[in-house]
Formats: structure tokens, sequence, C-alpha cells
């Protein structure tokens, strides 16, 4: 494997120093472009109170192209899969080199809190939000409870 | 002491006048009348400042005076033949009317001022040697195939040398048996019994419309429209002002403009068609930054370690407009939204030579930023914050705003705004941008 490029490890002792709040990443002592995520559920969201693991993963080419970032924890949520895949417009067509995994993070925070159902991931979420939003909510709240506080 | 003693001492009387009210004035040294400045050039030729051809051409009190001042003339049948055209010490300057007759006006050596020629010749009547200024824009073999349109004494200043040290341009330069030929071709006419005449390509020059460098006093009037700016007027063998002709080298001059005059101002943009210098007055220069000044500001934006958003480095204006600085630290922008970074492939298209830009996605050409480092060329003394596009000099908002502004003769039809700097006509919608820097992007 190559040297670890000098941006990766500016990034990586930044997020070290200063972590984003309700945010924390660690790389993985083995793998420095492995990083074990866990996010805060925001509050005011169905999410509140959970605590959710993402692996985020900085593929060779990064910063040219952008991180894999996979949701480990169950969620129900309309742009979030079964698999943990996620819908956001930054991690693929909306990619810049300008971004951070500080900046993805945030975005996928902001996901949590505003859960866009008219760009789905996970269709029968989306069908569901759609429909009966309070219904979708508390299945959220549930699943929070269940899969994200231990 | 009496009044004509004091007349006696007059030129270190001067001197020590002048001393007091200029800091550029050592007794030491002559007294500094100004400086001609070839736009395009960032403070030097690209092969190096060498005698008499240079960028800048620094004018100075002659030890012996060598102006000259108009005389006597006459009508003769044959101009070669006459007495003050062989005579290699008189200047004159002969109109010739048709084959058989030509009116020789005859110039006799003035104390009162200093000469300086300049042209394309490199003989030694001339003091500042003007070669063409190539457009980088243009191919190589486009350039060589280019024949050169400057005359070869082109044009001549005379310099008062008492204060306030007042320049007059003329066209035309004496060659080196001291004579001035117009020949039968040449456009000429007589008024109130004098003899004037152009020269093929013409001598043009454009007055500032106000203080070319006022150092934050109110410039802002500059217009929006580039025409209203551009008086462009064409200065005759004997110094009078006239409307540009239809074509640069037509044969009928254009309208006499009575209220101007052929008195350079700081500022005064001068062209020989091929290339184009600034007068700078040293008064002027006074309200000018200095080199030194420039690159203290340079080190200034430097000390806010602007950073490349891709690369998280550090990026690092050069002082110096030739060498590169180490390839990672370069900075460059992009000409669409002015986003500083680092050099990086992401978001090159296949077609062109446009990128992304990381920081708006919005997509443009990207160019390496070099400074502005001709001071000369600034009116005013604030930070170097924008970029000319699509050259990448940089130089203060206000300067960049003028250049953009200001129409210059472009061969011997047609005229474009061009970056001082190298030359380069500006585009885009404004030919210029704002530099937006990164810092504490990690």
């Amino acid at each position: 494997m190559s040297a670890l490029p000098r941006r990766i490890i500016k990034e990586t002792q930044r997020l070290m120093a200063e972590p984003v709040p309700g945010i924390s990443a660690v790389p993985d002592e083995h793998n420095a472009r492995y990083f074990h995520v866990v996010v805060a559920g925001p509050e005011g969201s169905p999410f509140d109170g959970g605590v959710f693991k993402l692996e985020l993963f900085l593929p060779e080419e990064y910063p040219m192209s952008a991180p894999k970032v996979r949701f480990m924890t169950k969620i129900y949520h309309p742009n979030i899969d079964k698999l943990g895949r996620i819908c956001l417009d930054i991690l693929k067509d909306k990619w810049s080199p300008a971004l951070q995994i500080r900046t993805v993070l945030l975005s996928i925070q902001a996901l949590l809190s505003a859960p866009n159902p008219d760009d789905p991931l996970a269709n029968d979420v989306a069908e569901q939000w759609k429909v009966n939003e309070t219904e979708a909510i508390k299945t959220a709240r549930d699943w929070t409870r269940l899969y994200a506080m231990q | 002491m009496s009044l004509y003693e004091n007349n006696t001492t007059n030129a270190s009387v001067h001197q020590v006048h002048h001393q007091n009210h200029s800091p550029l004035i050592d007794s030491n040294y002559p007294i500094f009348y100004g400086e001609l400045v070839i736009l395009g050039y960032n403070g030097n030729l690209p092969h190096g400042e060498k005698g008499r051809r240079r960028s800048k051409f620094i004018l100075t009190q002659r030890n012996v005076p060598n102006g000259v001042k108009k005389s006597k003339h006459y009508v003769v049948k044959q101009p070669q033949q006459t007495k003050a055209i062989q005579d290699k010490g008189k200047h004159s300057i002969s109109y010739t009317l048709s084959r058989t007759q030509a009116v020789i006006v005859e110039y006799t050596p003035d104390n009162e001022t200093d000469m300086f020629q300049i042209g394309r010749s490199s003989e030694s009547p001339i003091d500042f040697v003007v070669i063409d200024t190539v457009s980088p824009d243009k191919p190589v073999g486009d350039t060589l195939a280019q024949q050169s349109t400057i005359s070869r004494f082109a044009c001549r200043i005379l310099v008062e040398r008492n204060p306030p040290y007042t320049a007059r341009i003329y066209a035309a330069g004496f060659d080196s048996s001291r004579n001035i030929f117009l020949g039968e071709k040449a456009t000429k006419w007589q008024h109130d019994g004098e003899m004037d005449g152009l020269t093929t390509n013409g001598i043009l020059i454009m007055h500032p419309k106000t203080t070319f460098c006022s150092n934050g006093n109110v410039i802002d009037d500059i217009p929006n429209s580039g025409q209203k700016y551009c008086l462009w007027r064409e200065v005759s063998v004997c110094g009078g002002i006239y409307a540009i002709r239809e074509t640069r080298s037509a044969s009928e001059k254009g309208d006499k403009i009575d209220l101007e005059t052929n008195i350079l101002k700081d500022g005064t943009l001068i062209d020989l068609c091929g290339a184009t210098l600034i007068w700078r007055s040293a008064e002027g220069l006074l309200r000018s930054p200095t080199k030194k000044s420039l690159e203290d500001m340079i080190d200034d934006l430097n000390a806010a370690r602007p950073q490349c958003p891709v690369g998280l480095n550090t990026l690092v204006i050069s002082r110096k407009s030739s060498t590169l600085c180490e390839k990672e630290k370069q900075p460059y922008v992009y000409l669409n939204c002015g986003h500083v970074q680092g050099l990086h492939d992401w978001g090159q298209s296949k077609n062109s030579n446009a990128r992304t830009c990381p920081m708006c996605l919005s997509v443009g050409p990207v160019v390496r930023l070099t400074m502005g480092i001709e001071s000369s060329f600034y009116v005013d003394c604030s930070s170097p914050t924008f970029a000319f596009n699509p050259c990448g000099h940089m130089a203060s908002e206000r300067t960049v705003r003028f250049w953009s502004s200001i129409a210059i003769p472009h061969g011997t039809n047609g005229f474009h705004a061009m970056c001082p700097f190298c030359g380069t006509p500006v585009s885009g919608k404004l030919g210029f941008v704002r530099l937006i820097f990164q810092d504490h992007v990690d």
C-alpha cells in the first residue's frame, strides 16, 4: 500500500483534535483509510437518543473521488437502505475534493434531521413516509430504540 | 547679491529647491524627470535589460542640455543639397512638398530643454530602443512573420530643465544626421506659415482623465463605457494634437484639438504602433507603490497562509515574476469564480481547458497566479487581491479595473484592453477576477 497522502493525515489529525459535536470518527489501527464512525441521532429527530455506527472508507483516489460511507446500525430512513447504503448527492455526482470527511459526516447528520422521501433509496420506507408520516416516524423511533440504543 | 548673479547660479538653486520636496532627489544624482515603461513587461524584458533596450527608461537631467528649438525656415529645390541637411551638427526637418520643392526648418540648440528620443533604431540618437511588443496569446510562427510597425525614429520628448520639468512629446525623431525627413507621401500641411506633419503610422497619446495614481483619493468616476475614456489623440511632428485618423496610416489628418496639449501628464499613454508606453512623472511616482511595498503586500497575503482546499497544503505567492515557486505551493486561480487553489486535475473536462471548481462547481479555465510586480502600472497602493483574466497577473482592484477599461491600439487596426504586465488581451465579462483565498480549511 502506498504512503498515506498528507491530506488524509491532516484531516485525521484535525478530526481527532477538534471533533464535530455528536460525531466521532476514529481511524482503524490497521488501516488508516478506514474509519469507525459513530453519529448521535440529532435532537428533535426520530433518531434522537440513538447511537449509529457507520463505516467510512477513503478509496485510493480520495480526495479526487468520494469516501465510501455505510450505516452499520440498522436505521428506518427513506434515504438509507437495508444494507446501510446512503443516498446523498455529495457522495455521488456532487462530490468535490473541496469536501472533507468532516463535511460528509455533517451532511449525514443533517440527513437524519431532514429525511427526503422524494429522493428515496429505500422505496418502502419512502412510501410509508409519504403516505403516513406519523406512522413512519413512530417506526423510525422504534427502530432507533431497538437497534441504536445499547 | 544682484539679480544677475542670482541667475547665474540658477541650476544649483533649483536642485536644492527640488531636494526639499522630493525624497527621490539626491544632490549626488541628476534630477529625475520621470520614466517611460513599455506595456506588456513585468519589470524586465524576457532576455534581460541591456543598454538602451529595456522595459523601462528613466529620464534624468542631462549633464549638458541637448534640447533643440525651431529657428528659421525656407524653401529649397533639392533638400539633399541643402547646407542644413548636409551639416551633421545641425538639427533640421525637411518637408518635401514635391520633387522640386521642400521646406527646411532649422532647429537650434535650446539650453532650457533636454531631448530624449525613442524608436526602433539602435543608432546612437535613440535613447530608448523599443521593439514591437509581442502579445503572448499569439502563436510563435505568427509573430515571426510580422513586420515591425514601429518607426526607427518614432518620437522625441523634450523636458524643460527647470521645475516643474514640463515634458512635451513630438512625433518623429532626428536621425544620425540630425535630420527628420517627411517625404512626398507623408501627411503635411502649412498653418500660419509654419510647416507641420504626421509620420506614417503616427504617434498616439492618451492623457489620463483624472490623476493616474491618486493613492487612495477618489478616482472612482471611471465610466463603464470604455469608449468615453478612450480618447486617443495623434501628436504631430511639431507637437500639435489631432483627432486620430480614420485608419492608422490614412493620408488625411484628423481634426485639430485646440484644448489639448502635447504636455505629458503622469499616466499619459504613448502608442508607437507596435508598442505602447506609459509616462510616469517623478511626482506621480511618489504616490505609487514601490517594488518593495508590493513585496511587503505579497508577504502579508502569504502570512495569512492561504491553503489549497484540495491538497490542504499552504500556498505561497512568489515575489518574483519569473521564478517558479515550488510546484506544490504554486497558487492557481479558477477564472470564472476566483477561487485560489493548488494545481490538481480534478474536474478537468475532456474536450477543453475548462475545469470544474471544487469550491463552487462552476466551470472555467484555470491559470497560474503571477504577481504583477511592475509597480509603475499600479493606480493605487492597495493589496493585489485581483487578477487579470486570462493571464493571471495579480494587481489591486483599481489597477485591474483601470486597465480592463482602457482600449489600447492593437497593431495597425483596432483597440483592445490588455494586461499591462504581459500584453495579453483581457477576456471574460469584466476582464479580471476577485481572488478568493481559503485559509484554515484543515
